[in-house]
């Protein structure tokens, strides 16, 4: 693959991150690299570079995702011998009058990752 | 290297995924906060579960939900209110403490100061989770509180680090080795007075290059995905 084609792809990730609303995944990948020159530990070419910001992507993405949200209260009910939790919410200030959110209905964004994990393993394929 | 048709098949996957999950992206508002914000309670609330069990099942500890089924985190801290759910902490017979989320605390400095009672910002600072003395009413004094939990959803930075320094210093001085409240876990140990334990839980694996600075002033730092 040639290293053009690498930056042609990253550079393609970035733009529709921040079109589709996830501009925070570029942020946050670029603060990994920061810290990581930082190290020294970066090689700054093409192929790397588009390699962690995939690998980044996908680990951010997963820290975002709400999955198996039966399984966490499940956790809480198995050690809790007094009440049941059914559910958990956050508690919101809307002009002085209180909101709930429920975190159930927090996405997951499995979809991406699975697609991302496709892509990365392509490329490293290649390499 | 790729065909200039695989190029446009990559680009092709990565558009529509990202476009097909755009209406739930991270920056989109759901109620009042973007939803970004909403998912740091949601770590949050994973910690919280991750705390109980250590509790539970290391330190042998035993956890009573009181006040309703229905796990309550605020957007902001606050004082002790005991009108949302919270947890006693039972060791036998005996109350050890009471576990909240989202409440601040008065800071050493404000002790130091005299205790006004008229406070300004850096009186008092916010806890994520925090593990209480029994009985505590308010914002409880720095000296009340056994387990101090921060919890970052985010990519490390050396400014959290410096944060988390600072924090500590609000709640402890630098002393020689103590005993804690806890026998095993989180620590038996912690170079504090007050001898309270403090805990970052993060998702960025990079926090692990920072453990052994912070664990001279009894910061503890745990790598926990969601």
């Amino acid at each position: 693959m040639a290293l053009d084609q690498y930056t042609e792809i990253r550079e393609y990730i970035i733009e529709q991150l921040n079109v589709n609303g996830f501009s925070n995944i570029v942020t946050e990948v670029n603060t990994r690299l920061e810290e990581d020159y930082e190290n020294e530990s970066f090689k700054k070419n093409p192929y790397s570079l588009l390699t962690f910001f995939l690998r980044e992507s996908i680990d951010i993405l997963e820290n975002l995702s709400n999955q198996r949200f039966d399984e966490l209260l499940s956790r809480f009910n198995n050690i809790n011998d007094n009440q049941r939790i059914d559910t958990i919410s956050v508690e919101l200030m809307n002009q002085g009058e209180l909101v709930f959110y429920d975190l159930k209905d927090l996405p997951d964004y499995k979809e991406i990752t699975i697609t991302f994990q496709e892509i990365l393993k392509e490329i490293q394929n290649r390499n | 290297m790729f065909t200039p048709t695989e190029i446009a098949r990559i680009k092709n996957q990565i558009r529509t995924i990202l476009q097909t999950n755009a209406g739930v992206s991270p920056s989109r508002t759901t109620t009042l906060l973007p939803i970004s914000s909403l998912q740091g309670k949601l770590y949050e609330a994973h910690v919280l579960a991750t705390i109980c069990e250590k509790l539970v099942t290391q330190e042998g500890l035993r956890l009573s939900l009181i006040g309703g089924s229905h796990l309550m985190l605020r957007q902001k801290g606050g004082a002790i209110d005991r009108t949302y759910p919270y947890f006693e902490v039972w060791n036998g017979s005996n109350l050890f403490g009471e576990l909240f989320t989202d409440i601040y605390f008065n800071t050493l400095s404000y002790q130091f100061k005299g205790s006004p009672i008229r406070q300004t910002n850096g009186d008092y600072h916010e806890l994520d989770i925090a593990l209480i003395k029994p009985g505590q009413t308010g914002y409880p004094k720095h000296s009340e509180v056994m387990l101090a939990v921060e919890c970052k959803n985010t990519s490390i930075k050396k400014n959290i680090i410096r944060e988390l320094l600072g924090f500590r210093r609000e709640l402890s001085l630098l002393q020689s080795l103590r005993s804690t409240n806890f026998s095993v876990w989180p620590t038996n140990l912690t170079p504090s007075e007050p001898n309270s334990v403090h805990m970052l839980y993060c998702s960025d694996s990079r926090i692990n290059r920072y453990i052994t600075n912070c664990s001279i002033f009894g910061i503890l730092l745990e790598h926990h995905k969601m």
